[in-house]
């Protein structure tokens, strides 16, 4: 190669990578540019495939919003959430976000007002009629409302219906016949409870589930650190509970080496009879094809005398960003919460929605079970425990509720652990 | 390393008044891009780690030591540290001399030397997220490929829950952390291999030296800056491992594979941003502090010798 | 051993070396095989077998992996992302290792020295302050800053590398082209740089490959699917995908086999980037 050859390579290398950073940036001011107001949507709630196909049908029917959808969700949700503020601050966001965790999450977004009043949006759209109040309280911020929940998801115990018919079990209803159930099926060469915890994320909330089950309402307190961790009488129960599906062999082997997805498909492929979820497991599970039918039950409390009813809460909500175009934010508001599209999303990926409707009894039987029990309760419907837990404290609870799954660590142990993790947080904050 | 760090030849002399801006010109580019992206950011986090400060409140406050004190205090900063050094330890011994004996292998072979050298040092240019999503398939306790094989080869006794046994979990993480590494420091080894005189090796055989005795007396002495530019490298990777284990095991179970930047990512994921400061500063130090320590004690001892 | 011939003994010496070496390949590249392999199973047959070859080829999985994520986008990201900080980087750090390397200035090892140092920072050190100035600059979930970042992050590498390789230049190379009336600017662009094609070349698969394959600063940079980087894309893959086995093993390989292509093309090119930095 002489120089000349060389110098209209440099050239061309140059032209290329001009021309590169010239589409770069064309692509980023694309989004700015079109003639439609444009709202841009982070996430809907609705996860994978589905958002698109809502995005789709919002774009056919509105000329004047164009719905600009982008997936953000990776790893696990303190990081979502993290990078959700950090971006609403510098408004370098979405202007509409779905899928919302409330608790100490929107407490977060409010208190650097990062998202827009709603209580206005709720009085003239008439929605604030249509949201139970029960949950309307946990998006409501000292008499505020900042945030709509979308759906209303019941956690229970998701079960492999032709095993329970092969060793002629019936569904349980209280957390004795709960506790037979497993050691049936634990006798028949089965694992009663699925469960991955590598990697950390579903520990602190399945610990949280059983320990809500039984202290209610008292472990709300102990989250929000007005009651300390070893005081609290009923949650050590629930930790009992939940230490005791793998120290009486219910659960599958390996629970700190598989993570939470692994773990599922033990469950398809018919090694764990039952798994703890929500209703977003039912689609998944119906991707997955497993040659058996699937059952449904509430997961009986650990403690009858508890005071909440199902385990769940809401599944997300939707918030609007502080500097977004209200009127085309509404109008995706608007068109996300009537009636039709919500019975939709409850016919085609199961999500029930937070306000009242018809269910629907078309539907898949097992949609369709949860749904309707749901909605029969949505007045008792409680909290998703953690939300109301310090990001950083979550995270140590994750690796402590290993370190008692592993055997390091007695669920007494546990329990002061936390209160030192969480009282060492609260004093420095 | 010693002769990169060198300068030029002739030290910049000649009248003040007469100052040449050309050179500062070539350079401006690269120092602005480094300084405001790279350098900048790392001096920030030095001064800002003595304030309060959570990436969103736009208001600091100066608090001095408060956030040292807290992670110099915190359990859990001293574990991560302590999986850091002992990463490093195994860094240093196991894929250096993997690298080493498998670099004198192919420099002692006639035929298929590119061959092993390319298939070696093919997993050196993954990703890290696809080492591990590979590694975490061989770990996969039911559908993984290590414990089968443990089993086929009759040596049943050693599977294992490699990811989920607090006691193994860290060293899970280096086996992969090693795979991809060896190769590295196998191409750097049998490149300086190819740079000693062959004469020395012509006479060690004719005086009937053996393989051990030539590479005791011969190879590893006429390495010795090739060992301190691989350790090195050893030392910067060791320390600031991440994203292997941030997907294996997350630091997890119970912190049993926690390291430095996994603690540093999950407090700045939790905006303790003061306290992500303090601990990579700490570690910096640290990093800085071993790798010059150790160029420095290189230099000293093949000077004194 | 009289009566074997020298080179019969020679073949016999290097036999062990040969079989440790062939062991060490195998143990190596079966990872690598095995995950190719399963990536044509079907689910079934990885959960029966996880050792055994698959009974059919499916390529399907490839096609259903491809079109389950937005791996085109994350190609193109990659590609563009990759290709501008490889040329960006080779562009200043040659500017600069020729100053560097040739030039006198008040500085010069000062300056040089703080490139090096760059170094040995840890990542965690400057993650907290870079994030909060690419939102400051606007650059933060943009592939424009992520570019930025990268070259940051190779310069002190690159110019380390290539200030050793101009040191090597003759002087008086130089000192004829400036009696030719030539500039600094021009010496650099018509004889420096073809005369380094080489070292470039080395240097740019070497970056190339750091930064295709970086995934920590991408993870905190950006956010939007449409941005993503294959490593970071992956790992939404995987997160979405990892029940379905083969559909993960056939993502892990879309991520792999371009860093595959590269290197079995430049294989050489990449070890000596590897090798001349290091050892000059």
């Amino acid at each position: 190669m002489n120089k000349n050859q060389y110098t209209t390579l440099l050239q061309k290398l140059l032209i290329v990578g001009l021309g590169a950073l010239l589409l770069g940036a064309l692509s980023l001011g694309a989004v700015v540019a079109q003639e439609a107001t444009d709202v841009l949507v982070w996430s809907l709630g609705y996860g994978g495939d589905y958002a698109d196909v809502l995005v789709e049908r919002f774009n056919e029917a509105h000329d004047d919003v164009n719905i600009v959808y982008e997936d953000v969700l990776t790893g696990t949700f303190t990081e979502n959430n993290q990078k959700v503020r950090i971006a609403l601050e510098n408004e370098a966001g979405p202007d509409v976000l779905g899928g919302v965790d409330v608790g100490a999450n929107l407490q977060a977004l409010v208190s650097t007002g990062q998202v827009r009043d709603l209580t206005e949006y709720y009085r003239a759209s008439g929605l604030i009629d249509r949201i139970p109040p029960n949950l309307l309280s946990q998006v409501t911020v000292e008499g505020r409302i900042y945030a709509i929940p979308q759906n209303m998801e019941s956690v229970g115990i998701f079960y492999n219906k032709d095993v329970f018919a092969e060793l002629e079990l019936a569904v349980p209803s209280t957390w004795e016949e709960y506790i037979d159930v497993l050691e049936a099926v634990k006798d028949a060469g089965y694992y009663g409870y699925t469960m991955g915890l590598a990697g950390g994320w579903p520990s602190a909330l399945m610990a949280s589930m059983f320990m809500y089950s039984s202290a209610g309402s008292e472990y709300i307190d102990v989250l929000s650190g007005t009651q300390p961790w070893p005081d609290c009488d009923n949650c050590l129960d629930g930790l009992n509970a939940f230490y005791g599906m793998v120290a009486n062999g219910y659960a599958n082997p390996e629970p700190l080496g598989i993570d939470y997805n692994q773990s599922l498909d033990l469950f398809y492929q018919g090694i764990t009879v039952m798994v703890l979820n929500g209703p977003w497991f039912i689609d998944d599970a119906m991707a997955a094809e497993p040659d058996f039918e699937i059952g449904f039950f509430y997961l009986p409390a650990v403690n009858p005398n508890t005071d909440i009813k199902t385990l769940g809460g809401i599944g997300g909500s939707i918030i609007v960003a502080e500097y977004a175009d209200v009127d085309a934010a509404f109008k995706l508001v608007d068109w996300l919460t009537t009636e039709e599209v919500a019975v939709q999303a409850l016919r085609e990926v199961s999500v029930l929605p937070a306000f009242s409707i018809e269910v629907p009894d078309d539907i898949a039987p097992l949609s369709y079970q949860i749904a309707s029990e749901t909605a029969a309760n949505v007045d008792k419907i409680g909290f998703w425990p953690v939300t109301y837990l310090p990001p950083k404290v979550f995270g140590d609870m994750n690796q402590i509720v290993q370190g008692m799954i592993g055997g390091m660590l007695t669920p007494e142990e546990l329990l002061s652990e936390m209160q030192a993790t969480h009282s060492t947080y609260l004093a420095e904050n | 390393m010693a002769h990169a760090l060198s300068g030029p030849r002739k030290r910049s002399s000649g009248p003040r008044s007469k100052l040449d801006l050309m050179p500062y010109l070539f350079i401006l580019p690269a120092v602005v891009i480094y300084v405001v992206f790279n350098l900048g950011p790392v001096l920030a986090s030095f001064f800002l780690s003595f304030f309060r400060w959570d990436l969103l409140a736009p208001t600091t406050e100066f608090i001095g030591f408060k956030h040292y004190d807290f992670i110099l205090n915190d359990d859990k900063f001293w574990n991560a540290l302590s999986h850091n050094f002992i990463f490093l330890l195994l860094a240093v011994i196991i894929p250096v001399s993997m690298g080493l004996f498998l670099a004198v292998f192919i420099y002692e072979i006639r035929r298929g030397r590119v061959f092993f050298r390319a298939a070696l040092f093919l997993p050196a240019i993954f990703s890290g997220v696809v080492i591990a999503y590979v590694w975490k398939w061989i770990y996969h306790p039911f559908a993984g490929v290590l414990n089968p094989t443990l089993e086929l080869i009759g040596l049943g006794a050693f599977t294992q829950s490699w990811l989920g046994n607090p006691k193994i979990a860290l060293y899970s993480t280096f086996i992969a952390y090693t795979w991809a590494s060896f190769g590295y420091s196998m191409v750097i080894f049998l490149a300086g291999l190819q740079d000693i005189s062959t004469d020395i090796f012509d006479a060690a055989r004719v005086d009937g030296a053996n393989f051990w005795q030539k590479l005791f007396w011969i190879t590893i002495p006429c390495l010795y800056d090739v060992f301190t530019f691989v350790i090195t490298l050893r030392i910067f990777t060791a320390m600031g491992v991440f994203g292997v284990i941030y997907i294996l095991t997350g630091g997890g179970p119970f912190y049993s594979s926690d390291v430095i930047d996994i603690y540093v990512f999950r407090m700045i994921g939790n905006f303790e941003m003061g306290w992500a400061t303090a601990a990579a500063t700490v570690n910096t130090i640290v990093v800085v502090c071993i790798s010059t320590g150790f160029i420095k004690w290189r230099e000293w001892r093949s000077w004194s010798s | 051993m009289e009566f074997l011939s020298g080179r019969m003994q020679r073949r016999l010496r290097g036999a062990p070396f040969y079989l440790v070496l062939t062991l060490a390949t195998v143990i190596t590249l079966v990872p690598i095989i095995w995950v190719f392999a399963s990536a044509l199973k079907s689910n079934k047959e990885i959960r029966e077998n996880a050792l055994a070859l698959p009974g059919e080829w499916r390529f399907q999985n490839y096609v259903d992996a491809w079109f389950g994520a937005s791996f085109d986008q994350y190609f193109f990201n990659s590609i563009f992302i990759t290709v501008t900080s490889v040329a960006i980087v080779l562009f200043l750090s040659s500017l600069a290792a020729y100053a560097f390397a040739k030039m006198r200035f008040r500085g010069n090892q000062m300056i040089f020295f703080i490139f090096l140092i760059g170094m040995a920072f840890p990542l965690s050190a400057k993650l907290g302050p870079l994030l909060s100035l690419m939102y400051e600059l606007k650059l933060a979930n943009s592939r424009i800053g992520l570019i930025l970042v990268y070259v940051a992050g190779s310069l002190p590498f690159a110019i380390l590398m290539l200030r050793a390789f101009f040191q090597g230049f003759p002087q008086e190379l130089e000192d004829s082209a400036a009696l030719d009336g030539c500039s600094r600017f021009q010496f650099y662009l018509r004889i420096l740089l073809p005369l380094s094609k080489p070292s470039l070349m080395a240097l740019g698969i070497f970056v190339f490959m750091g930064t295709w394959n970086e995934f920590f600063q991408a993870l905190l940079l950006i956010n939007e699917d449409s941005k993503r980087t294959l490593p970071l894309g992956l790992t939404a893959f995987q997160d979405e995908y990892f029940t379905d086995f083969a559909l993960s093993f056939a993502g892990i390989n879309i991520t792999a086999v371009p860093v595959i292509i590269v290197y079995i093309m430049f294989q050489r090119n990449l070890i000596e980037g590897i090798t001349v930095g290091s050892l000059k």
